[in-house]
């Protein structure tokens, strides 16, 4: 085990280019904020350690570019994820309608034990808002994803969005484990398959 | 002349050598140089043939053995070069010059196997025809002239001579319509193409012919006078057409239009000598320059390792780029033209800018002169600014093109502000970029990796990309009215970019909106802006910013990394994967192992040239390296940055790796990174001095190294100062900022010097690329094939599941159906058994009856009133009976009284008598009772 951490979780925030993904990553991970942050040219990368029921569960935060031109190079990073965050800005209805598009991308590039979390973005900019939290909270509900309204701009909901993840993904594995557990393959932990677990290794196991 | 004439020529001329050498074996001088270059011929032939049997005669030495092996050699290079050659062509070889150019005209006529060699030998005709002077001897003259040049090409594979024919074939079809005409018809070609003075030219190389004609008849005093008239005369003859000749070969516009003088009589001098000097060495000197120093050549492997090789080669080759064979200079080691786009990237570059040049129609071709034309009087307008006491000097410089010392150092004397620019240098570039390329590439590449200065760098760019063109222009105009529907994409990218300054903002903007009108296929990318701020920073224009754009993406390939997919990013990737893997295994390993790919941390470096997270200033530099070299370079600058940080990435793991990858690459070549290492270096380096004294040496000269680059650094803090009270003077600030804290010149100097990449070595990768993209491409369908399949199979799979389970349902009723009527049936036979056994009962009864019924009963057969008949008779029976009765005790009555009576009378008679009385008495009581029971029947 390794004592820097019990959890190893590589979350994947996709979403249109200009929703936020950066900015939310960044207000996350170092809790600032910039409003002219550059856009994202491939991927982006940050490190984050939290604390979950008694657990220090690593988050290794990929943030890709949102512009399609640039899926060949972001959609190799879905197949090793844990958890997938699809962002949209509530102030942008085209936003909001790639989620569909993005939730393809997910069923055609990630596992299908993949989590998913459904963030609506900017939602400190209400006047401005186009995209109903009703309407949004039903599509979510509808492809069975948790859904949260966030702020990178005034830090709403940023910090339970992530953990909201996190906690389904150990969840997840808990549950796993006890299956394993079950059926006998007690091999001590599955969280520590997780670790180390390069991208690469990830991806080319699972097709 | 076609080189298709030239295979052919090559060969005879080649014999006729052969031949003059066995004439002139009392010519000690010529022949060591027909040993040298016997040797050389030998080491040629070999790389093609590898004959072993030359060896042998190599080693004998003696002239007519050479001259023989010569023979041979000739014959074999006929066999490897031309196989269609006739054979008794060979068999001239020793005959006298008139019969050999008989012969030759045989084989022109002969060998007309192809359509252009006969034309080419009809122009022949015709140009001896009008030109009075110019009798077979000179055709001759021009054919072994040819054959020079054919020399030049013959290691080359024959493709690359075919590619050579091909570009040539224009302007040599058109020389040979009329020979007279011809002169100032190329001249205004090359006029408008590279500013050629033709008709100098022309004077000095006649000049230099007739020069060297004199000295070759001093040369050849010894061989037979009737033969050094004939070649007095024809050298004669032959400089003019020589003038002529070289005038057509240097039409092509990538030709050297403006090659040194001095080379120039020498070539002709060595040209002459092959030609007229019987054992005037047919190779010269260029044979012992690089090709000599083996005699047994090592595997081009090996050779390729030492540096060099690799700038001989790539000097010899840049000579020879030129699609047209360049004038016959000596220096060209006959190799190959082609193979120097392959090792060395200036080069290549070059070649596929001019190649796309040459692909535009006039007008085009004529709107990019006019550019041209443009940026070089804004240079020399410049130049006036900067240097204003030699403006009269130097506007003649710009024109006759022709530099002094003088003037290149009063330029520096007079400008405080750009101490070491070499302005004499970059006139030439800016006057004719294509000799600089051909003739001082090496040169070329050192002042680009010093950086072009700030002052002209915009021009230099436009004229080394070409891209200047009223064309584009008109363009910009027309398309930035137009509305672009990824408007509103870019201005929010914009608005969240802070590099750019303010005001440039909107030119941003419009130039990146009108590309995106303009080739929609790539449309806006993000990143692009990255591409088009150092543009704009270097351009007057936002129109001339679009212009350099466009070069880039479509002359220069960038296009590709930003078409959807993003080949180019993706090949790039991999080309730049393979370069670490083979100048650091460890280090790629490690990055494998780590899980980092270069998709991770690269794709930003190659997408915005590297000017997404790294100081503007370095991004100059690399634009200014990419616009010589060509897009590919960028990787230098990317294996330089990984290789010069391998140490610190070994020991870095992942999260923090990736990190160090993206912003941390740079600080390597901070000043103060850089002292620390100095001190280092130094101290370890002096710990190493006690021991050893090389090693001493060794680290004097990395101290001088540094120090080197400490002083470029201050000047080019200098230039760059100059450069923000330039056009770009927002961006002071943060240029500042970097310049004090960065050595540019020492990474662009490392990457430059320390890094190789040949576009042969990028032309493998790629090819390996495509390779393993066809094949993962192939999977990826396939896994999409399978996707699908599996998709459907799963529909398959669920649908049979449901349709199980309704069966299985249907199953569970119908078996339970089956119970139940299971039951039923046992029921019902259970009834059945009842009602059998009831029937059966029943049947029993029934039987009884009918057997009871069968069976005789009185009560039954009799009628009721006879019953009631018996009843009374019975009655009246028993009436009867007891009227019997009575009737029976009257009659004991009566008896008695008979008996009392007999008692009275007395016995003896009456006894016998009495018995026979009283049976009367009875009989007649039983006949009257008779009497009585019948009374009542009748």
């Amino acid at each position: 085990m390794n004592s820097e951490y019990d959890y190893l979780f590589k979350l994947l925030l996709i979403g249109n280019s200009g929703v936020g993904k950066s900015c939310l990553l960044l207000r996350f991970s170092d809790d600032t904020y910039t409003n002219d942050y550059i856009s994202t040219i491939g991927v982006d990368f940050k490190i984050k350690t939290v604390q979950l029921d008694g657990k220090t569960v690593k988050l290794q935060i990929w943030d890709t570019a949102g512009q399609e031109r640039f899926r060949t190079i972001t959609s190799s990073y879905y197949r090793g994820s844990h958890g997938i965050i699809i962002v949209y800005d509530i102030t942008d209805q085209e936003s909001f309608n790639g989620v569909k598009m993005w939730l393809q991308e997910i069923d055609r590039y990630a596992t299908s034990t993949v989590l998913k979390l459904l963030v609506g973005n900017k939602c400190d900019l209400n006047d401005k808002r186009v995209v109903e939290y009703d309407v949004a909270k039903e599509f979510a509900e509808a492809n069975k994803m948790p859904f949260l309204e966030t702020s990178a701009l005034d830090s709403t909901n940023v910090e339970e969005a992530f953990l909201t993840m996190a906690r389904q993904i150990k969840e997840s594995i808990s549950q796993q484990q006890q299956i394993d557990d079950k059926m006998g393959k007690d091999d001590k932990g599955g969280n520590v398959n997780l670790k180390g677990q390069s991208l690469t290794n990830t991806s080319s196991g699972c097709c | 002349m076609s080189d298709e004439i030239d295979l052919n020529e090559g060969v005879i001329v080649s014999n006729d050598r052969a031949g003059n050498e066995v004439v002139s074996q009392d010519t000690v001088q010529s022949s060591d140089e027909v040993n040298e270059s016997t040797k050389g011929e030998i080491n040629d032939t070999k790389e093609m043939d590898a004959s072993e049997d030359i060896n042998g005669k190599e080693a004998v030495n003696g002239v007519p053995e050479v001259s023989s092996v010569e023979n041979d050699l000739e014959q074999k290079m006929v066999g490897s070069q031309d196989q269609e050659e006739p054979t008794e062509i060979k068999e001239s070889a020793g005959v006298d010059v008139d019969q050999q150019v008989d012969t030759f005209q045989d084989a022109q006529g002969t060998d007309g196997d192809e359509n252009i060699d006969v034309e080419d030998g009809n122009s022949l005709h015709d140009i001896t025809e009008n030109t009075d002077n110019l009798n077979t001897d000179s055709a001759k003259t021009e054919v072994s002239e040819s054959n020079q040049e054919e020399e030049d090409f013959k290691d080359a594979p024959m493709e690359q001579v075919e590619d050579i024919k091909n570009s040539n074939k224009d302007i040599e079809i058109k020389t040979d319509l009329n020979p007279e005409e011809q002169i100032p018809k190329i001249k205004v070609e090359s006029d408008s193409s590279k500013d050629l003075d033709f008709v100098n030219k022309e004077k000095k190389l006649n000049e230099n012919l007739n020069q060297s004609i004199d000295e070759n008849s001093e040369l050849s005093t010894s061989t037979a006078t009737e033969k050094e008239d004939l070649n007095d005369q024809l050298s004669r003859k032959s400089s003019k057409e020589d003038g002529n000749s070289s005038g057509t070969e240097n039409a092509p516009p990538a030709l050297p239009p403006r090659s040194p003088t001095s080379l120039k009589s020498e070539t002709s001098e060595a040209d002459l000598d092959n030609r007229l000097e019987s054992p005037g060495p047919p190779l010269p000197a260029r044979k012992g320059s690089v090709k000599a120093v083996h005699n047994v050549p090592p595997p081009f492997k090996s050779e390729m390792e030492s540096e060099d090789f690799r700038v001989k080669i790539a000097l010899s080759h840049a000579k020879a780029t030129p699609p047209a064979p360049p004038p016959r200079h000596n220096r060209s080691v006959s190799d190959t033209s082609n193979t120097a786009a392959d090792i060395n990237l200036i080069v290549n570059r070059f070649r596929k800018t001019s190649n796309n040049y040459q692909k535009f129609d006039e007008t085009t071709k004529q709107n990019l002169q006019e550019g041209r034309n443009t940026l070089k009087t804004s240079y020399s307008e410049l130049l006036k600014k900067f240097l204003p006491s030699s403006t009269t000097e130097k506007e003649e410089d710009n024109k006759e093109q022709e530099e002094t010392v003088e003037t290149v150092e009063k330029g520096v004397d007079d400008h405080i502000g750009t101490p070491d620019i070499d302005w004499e240098f970059w006139s030439e570039v800016v006057n004719d970029f294509a000799t600089v390329t051909q003739e001082n590439a090496d040169k070329l590449e050192s002042m680009i990796t010093d950086g072009i200065p700030s002052e002209i760098r915009g021009i230099i760019w436009q004229l080394i990309a070409n891209s200047k063109s009223k064309e584009y222009e008109d363009l910009y105009e027309s398309l930035l009215k137009l509305e672009s529907t990824e408007e509103s994409i870019i201005r929010r990218d914009l608005k969240r970019t802070t590099f750019i300054p303010p005001e440039k903002v909107e030119s941003l903007f419009n130039v990146i909106k009108v590309y995106s009108l303009f080739d929609t296929e790539v449309g806006y990318t993000q990143g692009m802006a990255f591409i088009v701020t150092p543009l704009l920073l270097n351009c007057d224009t936002e129109a001339d910013a679009f212009g350099l754009l466009i070069s880039l993406m479509k002359n220069y390939g960038l296009r590709e990394f930003f078409l959807p997919g993003m080949p180019g990013l993706m090949l790039m990737l991999y080309q730049f994967d393979r370069l670490v893997e083979e100048n650091s295994p460890l280090l790629y390993n490690y990055l494998g192992r780590q899980g980092i790919r270069s998709t991770m941390y690269a794709t930003q470096w190659f997408l915005t040239f590297f000017a997404y997270k790294f100081p503007l200033c370095f991004v100059l530099r690399i634009f200014d390296i990419v616009f010589v070299e060509g897009v590919e370079s960028i990787l230098k600058f990317a294996v330089i940055l990984m290789l010069k940080n391998e140490e610190e990435i070994l020991n870095l793991k992942f999260d923090q790796l990736l990190d160090f990858l993206k912003t941390g690459l740079f600080s390597y070549y901070s000043t103060s990174a850089i002292a620390e290492r100095e001190e280092k270096a130094y101290g370890s380096k002096q710990e190493e001095r006690n021991s050893d004294v090389n090693d001493d040496e060794s680290s004097r000269e990395d101290l001088e190294e540094n120090d080197n680059v400490s002083v470029l650094k201050t000047e080019l803090s200098a230039l760059n100062a100059v450069d923000s009270s330039d056009s770009t003077a927002k961006s002071v600030p943060n240029r500042k900022i970097s310049d004090t804290t960065y050595d540019i010149d020492m990474f662009v100097h490392d990457a430059i010097e320390e890094v190789t990449i040949t576009p042969i070595t990028l032309k493998r990768y790629s090819a390996e690329y495509d390779e393993i993209h066809e094949i993962e491409q192939q999977k990826e369908q396939q896994y999409e094939h399978m996707r699908i399949k599996n998709h459907q199979l799963q529909k398959e799979v669920r649908k049979l599941e449901h349709d199980y389970t309704l069966l299985n349902r249907e199953h569970i009723t119908i078996a339970n159906e089956l119970i139940q009527s299971r039951l039923k049936i046992e029921t019902i036979l259970d009834e059945k058994n009842d009602m059998n056994l009831t029937v059966l009962d029943l049947k029993r009864q029934l039987a009884e009856e009918i057997r009871k019924q069968n069976l005789p009963n009185p009560d039954a057969s009799l009628p009721s009133d006879l019953k009631f008949d018996l009843q009374q008779a019975m009655q009246r029976n028993e009436e009867v009976m007891t009227e019997n009765m009575k009737l029976q005790d009257k009659v004991s009555d009566l008896e008695k009284i008979i008996e009392d009576l007999k008692n009275l009378k007395p016995t003896s008679p009456i006894i016998g008598t009495g018995d026979s009385k009283v049976t009367q008495t009875a009989n007649a009581g039983w006949s009257g009772f008779k009497k009585v029971f019948t009374k009542p029947n009748q």
